[in-house]
């Protein structure tokens, strides 16, 4: 069973002495079994005053990123809160009034159920790969000693979770690729990357939703928007939200064009 | 009865003036779809600037670091100043901070460089355009950068005739300037060791000049005892998790404190959160004030 401690300040239930957080490690991807129950959080912190943090193991994993989803559901919800911010393996909540022991309380003591489930939603974006659009589909090649047929079809084939959404608006880290894709970051950033652009790096992969500054390796493009700028709300202004499944698949320029002219809209959440 | 209103920026005369903005309010529960929450680096005087005029707090109004510049304004309309003190002057009239002022027709609005802190505000009554209302930098980035000749329009309320003089209510917020900066702990506090930690929070510190609204660069006095340096090599690795504006993180480079349009998931240690109210405070010191950290328990 998960240790939990308190921190921010001081410590009210004794957990392991002198903690050391381990170092972040994506290797062991495959390390942990899902298991029926939600994780409990390793640690909870107060982070100032008006916020709390909830932490699980540091690691990048889809067991430990479902928790973090799953008690995102159940808090979102509370009185008083106002923002649940998932991450890889945390979950940032924040209220409209200080945080009270009674809170700090309630997350301790807050059951998940056993089968905890939720929606999944399954986003299926189509990429037209190298060319114009994937200037570093030919260096990604190379670095991984694969033809660039091996190199699509190893990013088209599998499901990415959306870990969380950070860096710029709507920017979702997906993860994990194929292991025999992984390759640097660029040693020099573009200056600006293409709305659209779908890039690797590590073993993430992701979609630029606006032109903007980008260190990864851009394969291809997707034509669809990832991000909606006339919503009235602003709950929607993201086709990718954490927690979401993504599916890349391969079209020809055709496909592309038509899709570019004709995107389709996205589920309103 | 409500009439159109013309702002436009005319530029300034000095080349140390940084970018001023039109800022909508601080933005709640949009932080996990990767938008900043935005608002105002001073959000007691942003709010009284409004509250003079009575608008409804978080409308949008124009922040201006470091240099005043030159504004004109025109049409019947009512303006509210706050802030730092930048020898304010209306058609050559001075204006204090916290006043509000009645203007008719066409007036010039004039700002010199700062004295008092860095960020003033100065507020409209009225409406702002639907087209700056849903523009893609409101609403993605929270503010509107705005360059020389930039131009805007209004609606003005003016409920009756138009005064040629309005009361000047108060000063609005004063900040204390010597006093240290209130902070709690951060997640990774107890990473670092006692000496490390001890010595960031006796070094003194002044505000880079690369600061922005993203986030102050902190740079250690000169005297800064060694106790503070050499924190690279206790920097563990972490994988990226989510901050909040007023978060001390600390950077091969030195500690950095967080500002309104910071990321919202970061990968540096963060070491310690400003107490509430003292990220104003901090941004309004400016570059060439040293201060320290204070540590604070929560209970």
């Amino acid at each position: 069973m998960d240790v939990i401690t308190r921190y921010g300040g001081r410590i009210y239930r004794p957990g392991p002495k002198n903690f050391t957080p381990p170092a972040p490690s994506v290797s062991n991807y495959y390390s942990f079994t899902t298991k029926p129950h939600v994780r409990k959080p390793r640690r909870i912190f107060r982070y100032g005053p008006l916020a709390v943090l909830l932490e699980w193991e540091t690691i990048i994993d889809p067991a430990v990123n479902d928790a973090v989803h799953a008690y995102r559901e159940a808090l979102a919800g509370w009185p008083h809160v106002t923002d649940c911010v998932p991450a890889y393996a945390s979950l940032m909540v924040v209220f409209d009034r200080p945080v009270r022991e009674v809170d700090m309380d309630r997350l301790f003591e807050l059951q998940m159920p056993d089968n905890w489930n939720t929606e999944n939603i399954i986003h299926h974006l189509p990429v037209l790969y190298g060319g114009e659009g994937g200037p570093d589909l030919e260096d990604v090649a190379a670095l991984t000693k694969l033809t660039k047929d091996e190199v699509i079809n190893l990013h088209c084939g599998r499901d990415y979770r959306v870990f969380q959404l950070g860096f710029s608006p709507g920017f979702g880290f997906l993860g994990v690729t194929d292991h025999r894709l992984a390759v640097p970051r660029l040693s020099t950033p573009r200056a600006s990357v293409t709305a659209g652009s779908v890039a690797i790096a590590g073993n993430q992969t992701a979609i630029y939703p606006r032109v903007s500054p980008g260190g990864w390796r851009i394969v291809g493009r997707c034509p669809l928007p990832m991000l909606n700028e006339n919503v009235a709300h602003l709950g929607n202004l993201s086709r990718l939200a954490a927690g979401d499944t993504v599916r890349f698949t391969r079209v020809n320029d055709r496909k592309f064009t038509h899709l570019l002219q004709n995107p389709a809209a996205w589920k309103i959440r | 009865m409500e009439n159109q209103v013309t702002l436009e920026y005319l530029g300034a005369a000095s080349i140390a003036s940084g970018s001023a903005k039109l800022i909508s309010g601080a933005r709640r529960g949009v932080r996990h779809l990767a938008l900043p929450s935005g608002g105002p680096v001073d959000p007691p005087s942003a709010a009284f600037a409004n509250e003079l005029l009575g608008n409804p707090p978080g409308q949008p109004l124009i922040e201006v670091p470091l240099v005043g510049g030159t504004w004109r304004i025109q049409g019947d309309c009512r303006i509210a100043l706050t802030g730092a003190d930048m020898h304010w002057e209306i058609d050559g009239q001075p204006v204090a901070p916290g006043t509000a002022r009645d203007l008719r027709d066409s007036n010039t609005l004039v700002g010199r460089a700062a004295r008092s802190a860095v960020f003033a505000y100065f507020a409209l009554n009225g409406r702002w355009s639907k087209e700056i209302l849903s523009s893609r930098e409101l609403l993605l980035g929270g503010n509107i950068k705005i360059g020389k000749s930039w131009s805007s329009n209004l609606l003005a309320c003016v409920d009756g005739a138009v005064k040629q003089q309005f009361t000047a209510p108060g000063p609005g917020p004063v900040y204390d300037m010597t006093s240290p900066i209130n902070v709690y702990p951060g997640p990774e506090w107890t990473w670092l060791s006692p000496t490390r930690r001890e010595g960031l929070l006796t070094a003194r510190y002044e505000i880079s000049t690369q600061s922005n609204r993203q986030g102050l660069r902190l740079l250690p006095q000169p005297n800064t005892p060694n106790s503070y340096r050499d924190h690279a090599s206790e920097l563990l690795q972490m994988i990226s998790s989510p901050v909040l504006p007023g978060t001390v993180q600390l950077t091969p480079a030195g500690p950095i404190i967080l500002g309104p349009d910071a990321h919202t998931v970061g990968g540096y240690p963060r070491i310690l959160m400003l107490a509430p109210g003292e990220l104003a405070r901090v941004y309004q010191f400016g570059f060439r004030r040293a201060f320290a950290f204070h540590l604070q328990d929560f209970y």
